[in-house]
């Protein structure tokens, strides 16, 4: 043969090939016979090429040439036109063209009833004798199926050309994604919707019957509002001796909910419908589905689905808009959507979309429950056995009632923390250290939004621990403890130890410089290391702080108007620090309730009005930071009872005490049910709400709510701690105003003093405080010498020397009081007394001419 | 690289777009280094028993190229299509001085984790390349078209239908042509078919 002929009997060699696969196997044999006759060497290379041919198609998984035919069979495409005939049906328009095939709308005339149905008519390349013959077998399953959530299957049949068709139902509806958004169905909604495919779902698998295609698009909303499953008609039973057939099937199914199993084409299980269950959930909630695979390759996208774990929807969240997703579901802002999706719901999407399906639900049923249990806000089975999420839980439902367990719960994230970030390489526990980081700061602020927790002393020593085992990486990991002591910071600010927290900002900041993070971060750190400069009374520090954060090109958004309002209070230039509270407010009109930077530019308005005089303003101010809580955290939020008690607090003292008394009543009640009665934030409620009936002088009233608050915080922070004092103190006065409660009220403050000795010191400001009153209470019960040895006892003397005691002109005036000195006047009073007496007169003396 | 060389690659991809002889080898010179270099490195820190991921390689090479803001996004598809020739070569080049090191001429794998590779499968997903590249060679001799879609397909990361645009082909040929050269080169390799 010539050797231009070679080209020509290659692309012969190519054409016979083409149409010796074209032929059924049985015709081959005689095809390559006569070409044998013909042309014996030809013939035996393309007989070698065709068996190669077939031993590569029945490899099974094919190897890397595997998706790429699947790609391109999804690019061929077919067509069937309106009035064709597809068996007895007659088309009559396009419902749509999907991997599997194209469906069409067809109706079949029998007798007088004109039935209407969807046909799916399968790609041709896909015509295989098997795959006809499967449907028949199916046939009789999915018949079973009958549901009110599953489109009911008709039957199969063949199109002149050989290409099999699926006779369904005929759905009207919108599909699943499209119809809540256009619903802007909130996420507990969109649960509940999801709940119905469950059961559909659930359905089937109890018939033996895997969907093995389930997609939103493959879900469609009805009229009345209820879900219908497509598409039953790839299914495949569970029964074991089907499960071999998985390689020519898969070629049809839709990649972006497929199973990194169903690539891999190894056996498949209801596991593949929970992972198909789950991408739908997952884009449900957060409107973006687990992956980008868009403008990926087929190879690219096989990658993002067999390789990493789907990122965190309210990471993948960002790629859209946040605002449009949040209203969508009915939300305010992205941060509330974010909010609620962090946490459980992501639980239960990743449960769903692990790549090993052993690790996924187990059964549709438990995923339901799962979903059921947090409709019902109870633990999800997905987090079960995990400790540090049960505490969560328990922290949540019990709030502020479980410091101690706080406590351990700090301590158990910090060091999963630090540990799992020592290995970068395993990305997803790194992930989860940091989801336990945000969960930590989220437990801390909502346990004890208000800080009436004060500082509880295994808290303080957990932290304590947690920071010293961070310094250790202050110098080879700069950005992980900048970044974790900033949280540690933040934390001790919330816990109201400022200098603490202070130092911490000072560290974090020097160590985000060290790693060179961005400036924003940077400057985020810095505002806050000014705030709590200003919040731990070191004025001169916070200014220079701010003089630093000024500087950066960052230096003009509202969280910055926020700090330059709190440096200017703090130099009494109210009306200025007015004016960046509200430019603040301004600038974070966009952000939640929860946002810590909005509230307290709220917050801190109402004060600067109050402390520049504009009391009605100030109330005007709080009264609307009250209402934008209620409105974007709900009325019964515990935050919100919580800023009403300020209200409460400001009212007090004023001629509208008895409004404040009745507004605290109905704080104290709300905050009762949400609390319990065992809780410190309850405690704070009681206090607030017995000040003001004391300031009314219903004394009586007060001392049930003191006591009651003595009684919660003597439990939960000891005796010892400062506000488990001055709520003994509280009780005491209020008790101390009736004769016949005077002598309780003298056992109380006793007791209350002997214990504020140990704790605050002997000479405290507020020790002093308590001597003096429980020494008015003993001239009052005509105890007189008992009061004089307490109020002329040296450690009282250096107390009233102190120039900065605020009690000093309470502690002097008593001391004047002419009962006191009735015991010195006696005619032989005992040593003791003739002691007091002297120290006594020499006190008053070397202060006279300071005071009076 | 050069700023006029990169107002070149754009240029010169338009203009081996349309077909005008003599500019691919041009391009290729572009090319050449910066994936050699990308190619080495790798290879490099997998010494003996290579492991190249192509696809990755040629996108590596492209935003290197790219970078430079020069080439036009458009022609994206063009710069792959081109890279996977020259990525072959580089591979080929490396493997046989990888091999004229070695004693007695232990063959080299490259495993290929190309991008349309099932991961997997990456275990048997060995491919002596130098053997392929061969058999290829031998291709293009009876089909040029074909052995480039070959080479397109493990070299170029491209999508189906980019492919497709860049062969100047439908898909149906593809699909068809891309059969006849799985079996063709399956056969000629022996005992070792080609799994990818």
């Amino acid at each position: 043969m010539a050797e231009s002929g070679g080209a020509n009997r290659f692309a012969r060699l190519e054409a016979l090939f083409d149409e010796a696969l074209a032929l059924p196997d049985s015709a081959r044999g005689s095809f390559l016979d006569r070409l044998r006759v013909e042309d014996a060497e030809l013939a035996a290379e393309l007989s070698r090429l065709i068996e190669q041919e077939l031993a590569l198609q029945s490899s099974g998984t094919d190897a890397a040439f595997g998706s790429f035919e699947r790609r391109l069979q999804a690019v061929l495409p077919t067509a069937v036109h309106p009035g064709a005939m597809l068996g007895p049906y007659q088309v009559i328009t396009e419902l749509g063209a999907g991997g599997m095939g194209r469906v069409y709308k067809a109706q079949r005339r029998d007798g007088d009833l004109l039935q209407t149905v969807a046909i799916k008519l399968l790609r041709p390349e896909l015509l295989d004798q098997s795959l006809l013959q499967r449907f028949s077998n199916e046939r009789r399953l999915l018949a079973q199926l009958s549901h009110p959530g599953i489109c009911r299957f008709i039957d199969v049949g063949s199109h002149a050309d050989g290409a099999p068709f699926v006779v369904m139902e005929l759905v009207e509806g919108q599909p699943l994604l499209a119809w809540c958004d256009r619903q802007r169905l909130d996420l507990t909604a969109r649960l509940k919707l999801f709940r119905q495919v469950l059961a559909a779902v659930s359905h089937a698998h109890q018939h033996l019957i895997i969907h093995r295609d389930l997609k939103s698009s493959n879900i469609l909303v009805d009229a009345q509002g209820y879900t219908r499953l497509l598409d039953f008609g790839i299914a495949k039973t569970l029964a074991p001796d089907e499960v071999k057939q998985t390689a020519t099937q898969d070629r049809f199914l839709s990649l972006a909910n497929a199973a990194p199993e169903q690539l891999r084409g190894e056996r498949l299980t209801v596991a593949c419908d929970i992972y198909a269950l789950g991408t739908i959930l997952y884009e449900l909630l957060c409107g973006v589905p687990p992956f980008d695979l868009d403008g990926l390759s087929a190879g690219a996208i096989e990658n993002q689905i067999l390789t990493p774990p789907p990122a965190a929807m309210t990471r993948r969240m960002d790629a859209g808009d946040g605002t449009e997703l949040a209203s969508r579901r009915g939300l305010p802002s992205r941060q509330v959507l974010a909010q609620r999706l962090r946490g459980d719901l992501e639980r239960i999407v990743q449960q769903c979309l692990r790549k090993d399906p052993s690790e996924r639900y187990a059964s549709v049923e438990l995923l339901d429950e799962d979903i059921e249990a947090w409709l019902q806000q109870r633990p999800i089975r997905a987090a079960r056995g995990q400790r540090w999420y049960v505490l969560r839980k328990f922290v949540a439902r019990n709030r502020a009632a479980s410091l101690l367990s706080l406590a351990l719960f700090v301590g158990l994230l910090l060091t999963v923390a630090i540990v799992v970030a020592q290995n970068a390489a395993a990305v997803r526990e790194r992930d989860r250290a940091e989801e336990a980081l945000a969960i930590l700061r989220e437990a801390f602020l909502s346990a004890d939004p208000a800080r009436v927790g004060g500082e509880e002393l295994s808290v303080g020593e957990v932290l304590s621990s947690a920071e010293s085992a961070l310094s250790e990486r202050a110098n080879d990991q700069p950005a992980l403890y900048a970044s974790l002591t900033g949280t540690l910071a933040e934390v001790r600010l919330r816990l109201g130890q400022n200098r603490v927290s202070a130092e911490l900002y000072d560290r974090a900041v020097q160590a985000a410089q060290r790693a060179g993070l961005p400036a924003e971060e940077i400057h985020a750190l810095r505002l806050q290391q000014a705030r709590a400069w200003f919040a731990a009374d070191d004025r001169e520090r916070g200014d220079a702080v701010l003089v630093v954060a000024r500087t950066s090109p960052l230096a003009t958004g509202p969280e910055m108007d926020v700090v330059e309002g709190i440096a200017r209070i703090e130099a009494r230039a109210y009306a200025e620090g007015i004016e960046h509270f509200r430019a603040a407010i301004e600038g974070l009109r966009s952000r939640g309730a929860d946002d810590d930077w909005s509230y307290t530019a709220r917050l801190r308005l109402a004060d600067a009005l109050v402390s520049n005089g504009q009391f009605a303003d100030g109330e005007v101010a709080l009264r609307e930071a009250i209402a934008w809580q209620r409105e974007s955290l709900g009325a019964e939020h515990p935050r919100v009872a919580l800023t009403e008690l300020r209200l409460v607090a400001m009212l007090q003292g004023t001629q509208r005490g008895e409004e404040a008394i009745d507004l605290a009543r109905q704080v104290h009640e709300r905050i009762l049910d949400v609390f319990g009665e065992l809780s410190p934030v309850t405690a704070k409620a009681a206090l607030v709400r017995g000040n003001g009936l004391t300031y009314q002088g219903r004394y009586a009233e007060s001392a049930i709510h003191y006591r009651q608050a003595a009684g919660i915080l003597n439990r939960h922070l000891g005796e010892g701690h400062i506000n488990s004092l001055y709520a003994g103190y509280n009780l005491a006065v209020a008790l101390s105003q009736d004769a016949q409660t005077r002598p309780e009220a003298i056992e109380q403050l006793t007791r209350t003093l002997a214990l504020a000795e140990v704790q605050l010191g002997l000479d405290s400001n507020a020790v002093s405080l308590f001597r003096s009153a429980l020494g008015e209470m003993l001239i009052d019960a005509a105890r007189p010498e008992e009061a004089l040895l307490l109020l002329a006892s040296s450690a009282h003397r250096r107390a009233l020397e102190r120039d900065n005691n605020p009690n000093r002109d309470y502690g002097l005036q008593l001391l004047r009081a002419p009962t006191l000195r009735a015991p010195c006047e006696v005619g032989r009073p005992s040593a003791e007394i003739s002691t007091a007496c002297a120290s006594a007169q020499a006190l008053l003396g070397d202060l006279a001419d300071v005071d009076d | 690289m050069s700023s006029s060389a990169n107002v070149d690659i754009t240029n010169l991809l338009s203009r081996w777009r349309q077909g005008e002889p003599g500019v691919e080898d041009r391009l290729a010179a572009h090319i050449y280094p910066v994936l050699k270099e990308l190619a080495s490195r790798q290879i490099r820190r997998n010494a003996g028993y290579i492991t190249v991921r192509p696809t990755a390689l040629v996108s590596d090479a492209y935003e290197r190229i790219a970078e430079q803001k020069s080439v036009d996004w458009q022609n994206r598809g063009h710069f792959y299509a081109i890279a996977a020739t020259v990525l072959r070569r580089v591979l080929v080049d490396q493997l046989r001085q990888q091999q004229s090191l070695k004693r007695g001429g232990d063959l080299a794998f490259v495993e290929l984790e190309a991008a349309e590779a099932e991961p997997g499968s990456n275990d048997d997903a060995t491919v002596d390349w130098l053997a392929l590249d061969q058999a290829l060679n031998q291709l293009a001799d009876e089909d040029a078209s074909a052995a480039r879609l070959v080479e397109l397909r493990l070299f170029s990361g491209l999508s189906v239908e980019e492919i497709a645009e860049v062969q100047g082909q439908s898909l149906s040929t593809i699909a068809r042509q891309w059969r006849f050269a799985r079996a063709w080169l399956s056969s000629h390799l022996g005992d070792a078919p080609l799994h990818g």
